[in-house]
């Protein structure tokens, strides 16, 4: 399948949901733009840092016109520490501050990832946890496994200048107070490598939760991020 | 045809490797050409870089070398860059067979690669192969084992078809108990392309091992990993 025929599906899967998305009640549709500053050091020590913003572009509303509203969100900042502990896998811990009107949050993180290169395709498998404390909410405690696949769009592996597919699906149970909650996520992205070390990835970040309380809660991102490695 | 490292080619090589500097976004590559040549242990770094082609831009020569002797597979035809200039690649899978045949840019086939398992690797070879790995290595684990014959079409055909009659896919046996077939190496120059995932004193690493056929190491190569960032976070 040649490059363009990956490109049009790849914008069919992106912008394919988005209508009878909009067309329920319960959805809700958003923007999530971040950027992520990788930087390498020796011994395989590395720190990762992250400012990601979310903004609600439609809610839930008893009606269509009102539904379209815009919102502010959130805004993350995250830093990890990270340590190569093999080849291609790395552990990696870290704090979240979380900037939201009214309300801040602050998160620990944990996480695992074992990345398996094949041939034509990488496989990257991350489990983590995460702990969050406001002063208004009891502290959520999550547990998350997410498998990522990516494919080069040209050739067997992704070189600089070269488009790529990202498909990714992630699962997260949580915990909070006496409730909890299993939220699934779909995580469908094209991406573009300038180089190794700088890429971009516009995509959609698809959220499902609360479904095994009856009140199931679709929540769609249109996901712009760049990864930057110095 | 050539033994694949006459004097001439390697002049040539070498040089263009001394001459070739590549400079990436701030990155520089810098590759010693003679080190590897005089200097076993020290591993060069694998430069290659690969795109999807059509066959429209390939060399009839080289196009119709692969659709002689594919049998209708499917064919993917790759452009690689390398430190010693840009070739033609087809990849393609025939009776249970990964295969790769190599041209360079003028259309002249290089080289076929097949896969193989690695209990389909000769006793003479095996056996030097993983006392090497043993000597050299902490801990390894293979990852990818390829035969490599260089030597006309004819040769290779005829030195593959005597293999394959002589060693069928999961013909079973144990380990290794496959053969050699000695008397077509004569014609063609056989040699066995190793990945292996090593642990050395410095670390974990990917490394791109080249034998002969009797697993008397000739070459080794790092593969420098592909970022994973945007995979991780």
């Amino acid at each position: 399948m040649r490059t363009k025929h990956w490109l049009f599906l790849g914008l069919l899967i992106l912008f394919g949901p988005m209508q009878p998305a909009i067309a329920q009640s319960s959805f809700e549709l958003g923007f999530l733009p971040a950027i992520n500053i990788n930087r390498k050091f020796d011994q395989g020590w590395g720190l990762n840092a992250k400012v990601e913003s979310r903004a609600l572009l439609r809610q839930p509303a008893v009606d269509q016109e009102s539904a379209w509203d815009p919102d502010y969100v959130l805004t993350d900042f995250i830093l990890l520490g990270s340590r190569k502990v093999g080849l291609a896998h790395s552990v990696a811990a870290g704090y979240v501050l979380r900037l939201r009107p009214g309300d801040n949050a602050h998160r620990t993180v944990q996480q695992f990832t074992a990345v398996q290169p094949l041939t034509g395709v990488r496989l990257a498998h991350r489990v983590s946890s995460d702990q969050t404390f406001s002063e208004q909410e009891p502290p959520v405690f999550r547990l998350r496994y997410r498998l990522v696949a990516e494919w080069p769009l040209s050739g067997q592996e992704l070189d600089p200048r070269e488009p790529y597919l990202k498909l990714g699906n992630e699962y997260l149970q949580a915990w909070q107070a006496n409730s909890t909650d299993l939220e699934i996520r779909a995580i469908p992205t094209l991406g573009y490598a300038f180089t190794d070390n700088s890429k971009i990835e516009l995509g959609l970040d698809y959220r499902v939760n609360s479904f095994l309380s009856g009140k199931t809660e679709h929540t769609l991102w249109t996901a712009l991020q760049w990864f930057i490695t110095w | 045809m050539s033994e694949g490292f006459s004097h001439g080619v390697l002049l040539n090589l070498m040089n263009t490797i001394k001459h070739k500097i590549y400079t990436y976004n701030k990155v520089v590559i810098l590759i010693c050409s003679g080190i590897f040549l005089f200097s076993p242990l020290t591993a060069q770094v694998k430069f290659e870089q690969e795109r999807r082609i059509t066959e429209q831009v390939v060399p009839d020569s080289a196009r119709l070398v692969v659709e002689a002797i594919s049998s209708g597979s499917r064919i993917k035809w790759y452009q690689e860059q390398r430190l010693e200039g840009i070739s033609f690649e087809a990849k393609y899978a025939l009776e249970g067979r990964q295969y790769s045949v190599e041209f360079n840019q003028q259309g002249v086939l290089e080289d076929v690669e097949i896969a193989l398992k690695w209990k389909e690797v000769p006793q003479p070879a095996s056996v030097g192969m993983e006392a090497h790995f043993d000597s050299t290595y902490l801990r390894h684990r293979l990852r990818k084992v390829q035969e490599q014959l260089s030597g006309s079409l004819p040769a290779i055909q005829e030195h593959w078809q005597q293999w394959s009659a002589t060693n069928p896919v999961d013909a079973g046996g144990g380990a290794n108990s496959h053969i050699l077939v000695m008397d077509t190496l004569k014609k063609v120059m056989l040699r066995y392309e190793v990945v292996v995932q090593v642990r050395t004193a410095e670390g974990p690493a990917l490394h791109e091992v080249l034998f002969d056929e009797q697993g008397r190491m000739l070459q080794t190569a790092t593969i420098l990993l592909r970022n994973t960032d945007n995979l991780a976070y």
